[in-house]
């Protein structure tokens, strides 16, 4: 047999085992086929993923209930809850995706899955503020990146990942599950590792960082917001085909929202609250509010015990399931624990008044946190 | 269109490859000819099509003065007139913004020469026409048709990033009739180099590329970094611009082989070197040829003494510097590299002068070879840095001015080191640890590639890889496993079939990534 013929003959059977295995462990969790324990259960490299394969999983599984949001409501809300059961759910939260994206691809369920019943859509302070606060009244919903699935059997980066996927099922690390839910065991690696104080310090570095360097605003004029205006968007679209939808505000830790106090962003905090009633009263809907203090995110940071997971809070930005499973239950109201406000414009000048005495009363914990953090 | 492109790879070569080699059966020579003249100007104006204007009109310039510098039998005038035209061309579309910017920090005023777009490898085409004009003038070389002119010039593996070949080389190729015959073997060898060039491109240049970019975005962004990160990042591009560069090579040489041309050699395993010379006679070899036959010499080279010799050495090396791009940064990486030229002469003679006798043995090759290396990597930092604070700050950091920390990660895994890092003053910092052993593990990697694997000149050495005879030459270079790899030759055979076909497949699977030659902006 001629070289040239071998060459055709080895590249056509390394190109066929090569999509073969990437489609069988299926590092991204893609197309979820034969799982085997200590093999690909643990779909470890999908964390990264989300923003390209989420889609494609909305557009595979067609869920009754819909969660989306940012990388909170990922690891935050669980698929397992009581309230879903016996439903199709899907936890589109990804990581860092912007509020436009997360609005487009909301409507883009509601428009074309006749399946979809209710959708859980979590407010991110943070995703409110811009540099320029106009309203741009063209926005239009238009998700982004176009997903070609073959690209992701034919590829090299999806052969090293199925590699390290195996590799690493013994590991703690973190994955997605096949309903969308970010499982963060890398936290539990590193809290057994380096213990609490990283994930603190890096954490409320971060947030001070981005919000010193930018004069962010929330509105150019008190009442207008371009977050809040495509919110309204996707409000209209779910009315228009009878879908339930929930809002509310994901719980920070309060070590979370003294830092958004110190980079000068308290006064914006509320104005957005005030904005956020406005829209609940426009719309006869309920916006409940987690943001606010309580004994959940009021949890103490035990320095002492560095080791030791907090209850409730991985970090100060991310809220454990734990607390998530309570949120569920006070949306669907099941049960209550005290964590969430409804936020109407009757209700929203208390709700000012508590936040406001409540960051005060925390101030000497959140100093004695920060001492003892270094920071 | 990128050799490493959906496009490129499936549409544009296989139909030209199809459409030469049947034109060349039904109709002979010169319409083939014509056809790659076509496809290699489709390939060029792929990217912007006004950019053809600029290669069509110099190529048809230089055609008919090398023909008017021939038949005038060496008319200097006209010599000086073509050279001085097309480094006026190259001097306005590379330099005279960087003139102009440097202009106006210097007096004070505010000249504004518009955007001038930067024809894609102006450089390229540009010194491998001068370079036909001095040896038309010289009686070296003469073209008679303008078909075949086109396609010296044009000749798509080659017209982007070099090697930047001489019309003598070429002309007797695209002459010879066995050339226009589809030979299987010619094929073979030429998809073979190909593919490990992709490999090594794709998967090798463009892998490391993502560890070496962010850490040269940070310091030209003033961002501190420490020690480790520093190296890592400047390692990186190290061996990013090897693989890229070696890759692309590779690829020009095995297209230019399935049409049965032979290119000349342009990359030998540099970083083999052992002194900084030595890396000249392997890193880009066909600019060195040129900048040392067109410019070095010229200037007098080593004719008129030491002093000049060193002085010519050095505005060589500056030239070749600001033929990269037009920086501050190319100029000190090239005045860098024209120090270290007359620093080696001057450690040579220091040598001879003191009797010493030991430049063969291993312990002195070592040596070398950390310096010539250690060397190199300062000056890529310069090269691939975008502003000279950004380089400067790259380099306090290599320097360990900035302190040496490892990501908490890792330094809380090492228990009892901690007291040793602590005594060496080595601190702990939150940034990734897996991004960091990535990249020292990339490193690792492939500074055993590039110092232990033969080239694909040496496995390709028997079937006339390149228009150079080097082969497994280990003169002041070191090759710490050459007892082992010196029998990796390549054959037809299943091993090398299968090989070559893992490698090409692996760089195929890449094709939906972002990928950019970095030998393509100059």
């Amino acid at each position: 047999m001629n070289y040239l013929l071998r060459f055709v003959i080895f590249g056509a059977i390394t190109l066929a085992s090569i999509g073969s295995f990437n489609w069988l462990v299926d590092p991204y969790g893609l197309y979820w086929s034969p799982t085997i324990h200590g093999f690909n259960a643990k779909k470890t490299e999908s964390s990264e993923r989300g923003r390209q394969t989420k889609g494609y999983r909305l557009n595979t599984i067609r869920p009754q209930i819909l969660i989306m949001g940012n990388s909170r409501v990922e690891m935050g809300l669980s698929t397992e809850h009581p309230a879903f059961s016996n439903r199709r759910v899907y936890n589109s939260g990804i990581p860092g995706l912007s509020l436009d994206q997360q609005y487009a691809r909301t409507i883009q369920q509601i428009n074309q899955n006749p399946e979809l019943k209710e959708v859980y859509l979590s407010l991110d302070f943070l995703d409110f503020l811009y540099m320029d606060p106009s309203v741009d009244d063209t926005w239009h919903p238009s998700v982004a990146g176009e997903f070609r699935a073959i690209n992701f059997i034919f590829s090299l980066d999806t052969l090293t990942n199925s590699v390290s996927t195996i590799i690493s099922q013994q590991k703690l690390a973190n994955y997605i599950d096949r309903h969308g839910v970010h499982i963060p065991e890398n936290y539990q690696a590193i809290l057994s590792t380096e213990g609490i104080r990283p994930l603190f310090t890096q954490k409320l570095g971060s947030i001070s960082h981005q919000l010193s360097n930018r004069p962010l605003k929330i509105s150019a004029d008190g009442k207008h917001n371009q977050g809040i205006a495509m919110l309204q968007y996707v409000i209209d679209a779910a009315n228009a085909k009878n879908i339930t939808i929930h809002l509310f505000t994901n719980p920070y830790h309060y070590s979370y929202l003294h830092t958004l106090k110190d980079a000068g962003y308290w006064q914006k905090f509320i104005e957005w609250k005030i904005l956020l009633a406005h829209l609940a009263n426009k719309n006869h809907l309920i916006i409940t509010d987690f943001s606010g203090f309580n004994k959940y995110s009021l949890e103490n940071v035990d320095l002492q015990q560095p080791h030791k997971a907090m209850n409730w809070f991985w970090e100060p930005a991310h809220y454990r399931a734990e607390l998530g499973d309570l949120m569920l239950d006070e949306l669907n109201e099941l049960a209550q624990h005290g964590i969430g406000r409804k936020l109407s414009e009757e209700s929203v000048a208390n709700i000012i008044t508590e936040d406001n005495h409540n960051v005060t009363k925390s101030m000497e914990q959140w100093q004695k946190l920060k001492q003892a953090l270094l920071l | 269109m990128l050799f490493n492109s959906v496009e490129f790879l499936f549409y544009f070569l296989p139909l030209t490859l199809i459409l030469f080699f049947t034109i060349a059966a039904r109709y002979g020579k010169e319409p083939a000819i014509a056809l790659l003249v076509v496809a290699s100007l489709f390939f060029y104006g792929w990217w912007n099509p006004i950019y053809l204007i600029l290669l069509v009109g110099s190529m048809f310039f230089n055609y008919f003065l090398g023909q008017a510098i021939s038949d005038s039998r060496h008319n200097r005038i006209l010599l000086t007139f073509g050279v001085i035209t097309n480094l006026g061309f190259l001097a306005y579309y590379k330099y005279a913004g960087f003139f102009v910017t440097n202009i106006n920090v210097l007096f004070d005023t505010s000249w504004n020469f518009g955007h001038v777009f930067l024809p894609l490898a102006i450089s390229f085409f540009t010194f491998q026409q001068i370079a036909y004009l001095v040896d038309s003038y010289k009686g070296i070389t003469r073209e008679y048709s303008f078909l075949h002119y086109l396609l010296f010039v044009s000749f798509f593996p080659q017209l982007i990033a070099g090697p930047i070949v001489h019309h003598k080389e070429m002309l007797p190729q695209f002459s010879g009739a066995g050339t226009y015959r589809f030979n299987a073997r010619h094929f073979s060898i030429g998809l073979s180099i190909f593919a490990i060039g992709l490999f090594k491109k794709t998967v090798l240049a463009d892998g490391i590329a993502e560890y070496a970019n962010p850490i040269f975005t940070a310091a030209d962004g003033g961002q501190t970094l420490d020690f480790f990160t520093a190296w890592g990042g400047a390692l990186c591009y190290t061996f990013q611009l090897y693989f890229d560069f070696s890759g692309y090579s590779d690829m020009a040489i095995g297209l230019a082989r399935m049409f049965g041309i032979v290119l000349p050699l342009n990359f030998y395993s540099p970083y083999k070197a052992a002194n900084i010379s030595e890396f000249w006679r392997r890193w880009h070899m066909t600019l060195s040829r040129f900048l040392r036959d067109y410019i070095y010499i010229p200037l007098g080279g080593n004719r008129k003494g030491i002093v000049h010799r060193y002085k010519n050495l050095f505005i060589t090396m500056l030239l070749g510097g600001l033929w990269h791009g037009a920086g501050w940064n190319f100029i000190i990486w090239g005045a860098l590299h024209g120090g270290y030229l007359t620093l080696h002469q001057l450690w040579l003679r220091l040598l001879d002068m003191l009797g010493f006798s030991g430049r063969q043995s291993s312990a002195y090759k070592a040596f070398a070879w950390l310096v010539t290396f250690i060397s190199v990597v300062i000056g890529w930092v310069f090269f691939r840095a975008t502003t000279f604070e950004g380089a400067v700050n790259l380099l306090q950091s290599m320097l360990g001015f900035n302190g040496l920390s490892l990501p908490n990660a890792i330094y809380a895994r090492l228990g009892s080191i901690e007291a040793v890092l602590q005594f060496f003053n080595i601190t702990s910092n939150t940034q990734g640890g897996a991004a960091f052993v990535s990249t020292w593990c990339w490193i690792l990697l492939l500074t055993t590639v590039s110092l232990c694997l033969p080239t694909t000149q040496d496995i390709f050495s028997r079937v006339t890889n390149s228009l150079d005879n080097k082969s497994f030459d280990t003169t002041d270079a070191v090759w710490p496993a050459f007892a082992v790899t010196k029998h990796w030759v390549w054959s037809p055979t299943s091993r090398w079939a299968l090989l070559c076909a893992m490698a090409f497949v692996l760089g195929l699977i890449t094709l939906g990534q972002v990928s950019e030659f970095l030998y393509f902006q100059f």
